[in-house]
């Protein structure tokens, strides 16, 4: 990926939430940047988001542009996804491989996409578009799924294709990796001595539930536990591209000296690996 | 193959429940009936129809997120657990709106509910809620009041909001 070097620094911060706004305006000494959800900015909001893109490092994550839908994309969507980022002045902007609507249907989540040649053409060409739409570079998202698709190929030689032919990087969502590996058994290291090292520019990390069954689901409630952050120290170790980490919680948010406890988790990563690089 | 009639399949699949149902009986058959072509057919066919409803639960799960906090009381009274439950049941089989699954669903619940489940106001609003209108006004006759209360809805972006007017011992509000 051309457009996204390392610059050396980690930055470590929160997905930004209505909900935690009144601790991150106490600028915690681990917050260095956010992520928002640009949909929660689409046509309002706008004084907000400009006093945060002022205060913070701002980077802008989409949920429904469905880069995995075959066809023209919603030039509606793409459009105040634009609007956004052009308020925001983010390093960059991020997607997920993913779809969230058919040719007839919203189906208001995130869904997976076959692994294979014609699907990976697919998603790089609409993340060129968002980018240049944008002008800022893109990276993209692994996700959680229970129904593993067949394919033409495994999914980090997928994601490594995807990054190739749409020049764009790797928002690793680490507890997504963990979630998949548990849930369809696979090692999770194995996984990532797959993906290209150079191409992890961001990570997300949260914690995961378990539901009756014991199957593992990312439902953005829980505080990290240890074997994510073990894992996640893995992906920091390796990951020569990274630029940020961030946290995310969406359901029960805990008190801000919870918060700042996960934070500080997440800057110890960074610690370990500089140590580690001497 | 054709990856946007893979993607179509895969939603047909993903929303409908008879789909998933009948996907579980005869994959082939069914993909056949939702317009796959020979690839497609062959690519879907091996998916396991158990880790395709876990997904499609997934979709129910973001749905019930909206419905739930548009009817509190409902919810509040069933408890979280047979509140989705119920919804689970009744929305895995169709695919609508937001607006019109809050509706749909209320309508179900309110039709298999014991009439004893909620007060007579509660069932107003929740009627009010299902079968829309701007305005409507209701006579409750309360126990050991000599006065009847007035009920009036009234549509908002939320639903509907309710205020209550009555002579006597204070109204609620």
């Amino acid at each position: 990926m051309k457009s996204l070097k390392p610059t050396g620094v980690i930055h470590t911060g929160v997905g930004y939430r209505g909900a935690l706004g009144s601790w991150i305006k106490t600028k915690p000494k681990d917050v260095t940047c956010l992520e928002i959800t640009a949909e929660h900015f689409f046509d309002h909001n706008e004084h907000r988001l400009a006093w945060l893109a002022r205060e913070f490092e701002l980077y802008v994550h989409g949920l429904g542009l469905s880069l995995g839908t075959p066809g023209p994309m919603d030039l509606e969507t793409l459009r105040r996804f634009q609007r956004v980022a052009e308020i925001a002045k983010p390093q960059w902007v991020s997607e997920h491989i993913a779809f969230t609507r058919t040719a007839g249907m919203d189906l208001g989540h995130l869904n997976p996409v076959p692994p294979t040649r014609a699907m990976a053409e697919i998603v790089a060409a609409h993340a060129r578009r968002v980018a240049d739409a944008c002008q800022r570079p893109i990276i993209l998202e692994n996700i959680t799924s229970h129904v593993q698709l067949p394919g033409d190929m495994a999914e980090p030689d997928f994601l490594n294709e995807i990054c190739e032919f749409g020049d764009c990087g790797l928002l690793l969502d680490v507890t997504n990796l963990f979630i998949n590996s548990r849930n369809h058994c696979f090692d999770p290291i194995e996984w990532l001595n797959r993906i290209n090292p150079d191409t992890i520019v961001q990570l997300h990390i949260v914690g995961y539930s378990k539901d009756a069954e014991g199957r593992l689901a990312d439902d953005h409630a829980k505080a990290v536990q240890p074997e994510i952050l073990e894992l996640a120290q893995e992906v920091v170790n390796y990951a020569m591209g990274l630029r940020a980490i961030i946290l995310e919680r969406d359901m029960e948010i805990p008190e801000a000296r919870e918060m700042d406890a996960e934070i500080s988790a997440l800057r110890r990563l960074v610690h370990e690996r500089f140590l580690a690089d001497g | 193959m054709d990856s946007a009639l893979y993607i179509n399949v895969l939603g047909r699949l993903l929303v409908s429940g008879v789909h998933r149902d009948a996907f579980a009986q005869d994959p082939e058959g069914t993909l056949r009936e939702l317009g796959a072509d020979e690839p497609v057919t062959a690519a879907m066919r091996t998916i396991p129809p158990r880790r395709l409803e876990e997904q499609a639960v997934v979709l129910l799960r973001k749905r019930w997120v909206l419905v739930a906090p548009a009817l509190p009381e409902l919810c509040e009274r069933l408890g979280e657990g047979k509140a989705w439950e119920l919804f689970r049941e009744e929305a895995r089989g169709v695919w609508r709106t937001h607006d019109r699954d809050t509706r749909l669903f209320l309508a179900s619940a309110m039709e298999r509910l014991p009439s004893s489940f909620a007060t007579e106001a509660d069932w107003n609003r929740w009627q009010f809620l299902v079968e829309g209108g701007i305005l409507r006004f209701h006579l409750i006759h309360a126990e050991g009041r000599w006065f009847p209360w007035l009920q009036v809805l009234s549509r908002n972006r939320n639903g509907c909001s309710e205020m209550r007017l009555g002579f006597g011992a204070e109204p609620q509000h």
